[in-house]
């Protein structure tokens, strides 16, 4: 069962920031790390590779995040994220550190970053991969658990089934799986709908995909990369809450 | 002949579960340069690498940029820029059209969204622009990208499979049609296959020279008035200025010394005397009757380069002027020059006398050329890369189903369309051309009989449930055939039969007949292609018409599943399905040719023709083959019940 509470993560030092890298690919420009589109990458051309992030000004951060890449496919060791005063990083601070283990998403939680203006991810191994999409920054989280019935592992296949005249089975052609899922906050506090929620909306997450985690404790790997599906519905239910509602959807990976 | 495909792509295919993925390739022009950077002198705002955004047109550096787009869902590889736009792609691949010979161009709709994308991919320079692009991805493609027609594109068709395998995919070359902008800013891109080259390509090429001056059909003739062994005296009436007829020819038309041609060298007006430039055989005398003409035109200014010289082209070459046509045999500037008189009133055309300004048209013409030479050149003449020509494919039909009687002689003395002049031809030799996308190379084939066992299609295991249909195209039905060949001037009204030599008939009277259809289904054919010589070939080709078309043919319109989508257009089938029995109602396996296909990544749709049915093929048998039935891969001659010796159907010559 749960352990965490559900993650929004869609604030990133990426997207306000100035992205450079060590090497390049060319075509794989480390400006696609910040776009949130899981189909354009940074490629590095030589191993160790490095992203640097100028945030513009010194800054704390909680969370970091990775989807889509081929960490693991492509032998890293080691990924480290790196804070530092310094626009050559010397010296720098071990802010956090792991090993791949799988190419699905990682997301990190930082319990203390450190106030760091630069910021830099090194990618330790022999063989460059690719990665989408990157996020380093303070994390949504939500104020409530997921209500009874709450899907976390739901898959609807956009598929045809084929059968022939005589009946036999043909085959099954899938498009794609999606996820797709209601989420319901219940009892929340009206303060923090105004406060956090309706920003956080207004700024990223009515137009532009962010990552959704439901227990990024226990289930790490249950991250996925989505969208709002229409508005989203807080009803007052009382005192000083309400129930916050929303529909995402996104592949399933 | 197959679609290619790979071990990859048919364990991918053939598995229960499959995940189709489309992948789209545009080819879009780039600048190799870097902004700025020698030889690159642009100052200033960088461009977009485009030539529609260049600011040194001079050092433009094209290049190619790949843009790649994918199917909604699909899977994306790390390290693949797949844009996932494509909402879908419609159209079939090919469409082979028996009758009009040359396949339907391919046409491709695919459909794509857009967003406001980072511009990253797009924008060499995006990192150094002072403010964000604007925008969306399209809106800005099309603005830096407006020459994008005629740019190759790749329709990729695969399946997505862990690790990501291009081997599983196939790829399809297609050309960039339209691209247009939908109210709800969904993107439309035409694909059209490259035989689309045939329909703008014109053979002859359209020439615009003009007779700088009058071409009489005939300057001079007359009776001899004298002859020595090197001169001759012409007529009074002969042109009375010195040298005007230098550099003509004079033939003797009859009597003594008749059929000898000499180029005059020198002309005295004075006395109508000319001096020839090597010495008669046999000189004339006053019996002798001559003829004057001219052995060169001059064009108007600077036209003569759009005239081939047959010493460059190692062909023929001719000229169209009025209703006549010259072989010219050199090319001097404007001056087109021949050798002889006799190459006045080429192909059936009659000597006439052609005024100051008319217009000289280059002809394209063909003397005793194997007819898939013609096609040959027809496809590349209209601009077809040889290399997407199946040469190989071609000469080989070329061996099974043609020989000297399908030789072509003609003179083609209009500019018309390749496509027109190939849907010309090759109904004349039931011949089918078209673009196949897998093998990226223009194919050919004779659809009258498939000889080889072809898969079968059946209601248990290949066609999907409801998808079968079956029209009966009564059309196309055929009861009288008629062809007329040999066309007796090339530059004749070719629509009439009065300007044919030769016709041959083939008429089917017991489908005529009360008993059967009762009625004249007629089709007559003009071939302006074979000569008299081709009455065999025309012969062929009215019986062959007959043959498919006495009964109509039935099209089968049906769906099948992926796995089974390995025939390409052309290919074979018989199909087993519960619409088409025979006499007690069991399914009876029809033999028929794929015309078309669809590959919706689900599903492929496909198009059917039965070939004539309930008949047998079989190449003759060489001597020493066995008797029938021992022997049943060779055709063999029936009894006069008519049926073989075991009671089955004769077989049917072709």
């Amino acid at each position: 069962m749960s352990t965490a509470l559900p993650l929004i993560l869609y604030e990133s030092i990426f997207t306000d920031g100035t992205v450079t890298a060590s090497t390049t690919a060319t075509g794989f420009s480390p400006l696609n790390l910040a776009d949130w589109r899981p189909y354009t990458w940074w490629k590095p051309t030589a191993m160790n590779a490095d992203v640097y992030i100028d945030a513009g000004a010194a800054r704390t951060i909680d969370y970091w995040a990775l989807f889509g890449h081929d960490l693991y496919s492509k032998g890293v060791t080691n990924v480290y994220l790196y804070g530092s005063s310094s626009a050559v990083y010397s010296p720098q601070t071990l802010v956090d550190s792991f090993v791949p283990s799988s190419d699905g998403p990682v997301v990190r939680t930082i319990a203390s970053s450190g106030s760091w203006r630069y910021w830099r991810i090194t990618v330790a191994g022999s063989t460059a991969p690719s990665l989408a999409i990157a996020a380093v920054g303070n994390k949504l989280q939500m104020p409530r658990f997921l209500p009874r019935g709450f899907d976390p592992i739901l898959r609807n296949p956009v598929s045809t089934v084929n059968r022939s005249q005589a009946g036999n089975p043909l085959g099954r052609a899938i498009q794609f799986e999606e996820w797709r899922s209601e989420l319901a906050f219940t009892r929340v506090d009206w303060s923090w709908l105004r406060a956090t929620w309706q920003p956080a909306w207004r700024n990223h997450l009515r137009g532009s995909p962010f990552l959704f985690a439901w227990d990024v404790t226990d289930h790490a790997d249950e991250v996925y990369l989505v969208q709002a599906t229409g508005g989203y519905s807080a009803p007052h239910v009382g005192g000083s809450l309400a129930e916050l509602r929303f529909e995402v959807s996104g592949a399933a990976t | 002949m197959p679609l290619p495909s790979t071990t990859a792509r048919d364990t991918a295919r053939q598995a229960h579960e499959r995940v189709p993925v489309v992948v789209l390739e545009l080819d879009l022009d780039t600048c190799a340069n870097t902004f700025g950077v020698s030889p690159c002198t642009a100052t200033g705002t960088e461009c977009y690498n485009t030539f529609a955004t260049c600011k040194d047109r001079p050092n433009f550096n094209r290049s190619t940029k790949t843009v790649k787009f994918c199917s909604r869902g699909t899977p994306i590889p790390p390290g693949e820029t797949l844009r996932p736009y494509l909402v879908d792609i419609t159209g079939a691949v090919t469409s082979i059209d028996i009758e009009k010979g040359f396949a339907a161009r391919a046409s491709l709709t695919a459909r794509l969204t857009d967003e406001p994308d980072a511009d990253i991919e797009m924008d060499p320079y995006v990192a150094s622009r002072a403010s964000a692009a604007q925008g969306t991805f399209w809106t800005r493609l099309l603005r830096r990208n407006p020459n994008y027609i005629g740019r190759t594109a790749r329709v990729r068709r695969g399946y997505a499979v862990t690790p990501w395998d291009w081997d599983t995919f196939q790829d399809e070359r297609y050309v960039i049609d339209r691209i247009a902008q939908g109210a709800n800013g969904e993107i439309s891109i035409t694909l059209k296959d490259p035989t689309k080259l045939a329909d703008r390509g014109k053979i002859p090429v359209p020439t615009d020279g003009k007779l700088l001056e009058q071409l009489k059909g005939v300057a001079a003739t007359g009776l001899v008035q004298a002859a020595t062994s090197t001169t001759i005296q012409f007529d009074p009436q002969a042109d009375s200025n010195d040298d005007a007829l230098n550099g003509f020819e004079v033939a003797i038309l009859n009597s003594t010394g008749a059929g000898q041609r000499r180029t005059i060298s020198d002309y005295d007006g004075a006395t109508r005397t000319a001096t020839i430039s090597s010495a008669w055989a046999v000189a004339p005398d006053t019996t002798s009757t001559y003829e004057v003409g001219a052995l060169s035109l001059t064009l108007t200014s600077g036209k003569g380069s759009q005239y081939p010289d047959p010493a460059s082209t190692g062909k023929r070459e001719f000229i169209r002027i009025g209703e006549e046509v010259i072989e010219y045999t050199a090319v001097s500037g404007d001056v087109l020059s021949w050798d002889s008189g006799e190459n006045r009133a080429q192909f059936g055309t009659t000597r006439a006398d052609h005024a100051k300004g008319e217009v000289v048209q280059l002809c394209r013409a063909w003397f005793d050329e194997p007819v898939t030479d013609v096609i040959v050149d027809l496809l590349e003449e209209s601009d077809m890369p040889s290399a997407w020509i199946d040469t190989t494919g071609i000469a080989a039909i070329e061996s099974e189903w043609y020989g000297e009687q399908f030789h072509v002689t003609a003179c083609l003395s209009e500019p018309e369309s390749a496509t027109s002049l190939l849907e010309d031809l090759l109904p004349q030799i039931s011949a089918v051309l078209w673009w196949e996308p897998g093998a990226q190379k223009v194919k050919m084939d004779v659809l009258l009989a498939k000889l080889a066992s072809p898969p079968e299609w059946t209601d248990e295991a290949t066609l999907i449930e409801g998808s079968v249909a079956v029209d009966t195209l009564d059309d196309l039905r055929l009861t009288y055939a008629a062809a007329f060949h040999g066309l007796t001037s090339a530059t004749a009204n070719r629509k009439e039969a009065k300007y044919y030599g030769f016709g041959e008939i083939a008429i089917d009277t017991d489908a005529e007949s009360a008993n059967e259809y009762g009625d004249r289904r007629t089709q007559v054919t003009f071939s302006r292609w074979f000569p008299e010589a081709s009455a065999v070939a025309m012969r062929c080709y009215v019986g062959r018409l007959l043959v498919q078309r006495r009964d109509a043919p039935k099209r089968i319109r049906a769906q099948i599943d992926p796995k089974d989508h390995e025939l390409a257009a052309a290919d074979a089938v018989d199909v087993l399905t519960a619409q088409l029995v025979d006499d007690t109602g069991d399914p009876i396996a029809t033999r028929c040719i794929l015309t078309k296909w669809d590959d919706r990544g689900d599903r492929v749709n496909v198009e059917l023709r039965t070939l004539p049915a309930g008949r047998t093929y079989g190449y003759i048998a060489p001597d020493g083959t066995a008797d029938h039935p021992t022997d049943t891969v060779y055709a063999h001659i029936s009894n006069d019940t008519p049926t073989m010796g075991d009671g089955s159907a004769p077989y049917l010559i072709l």
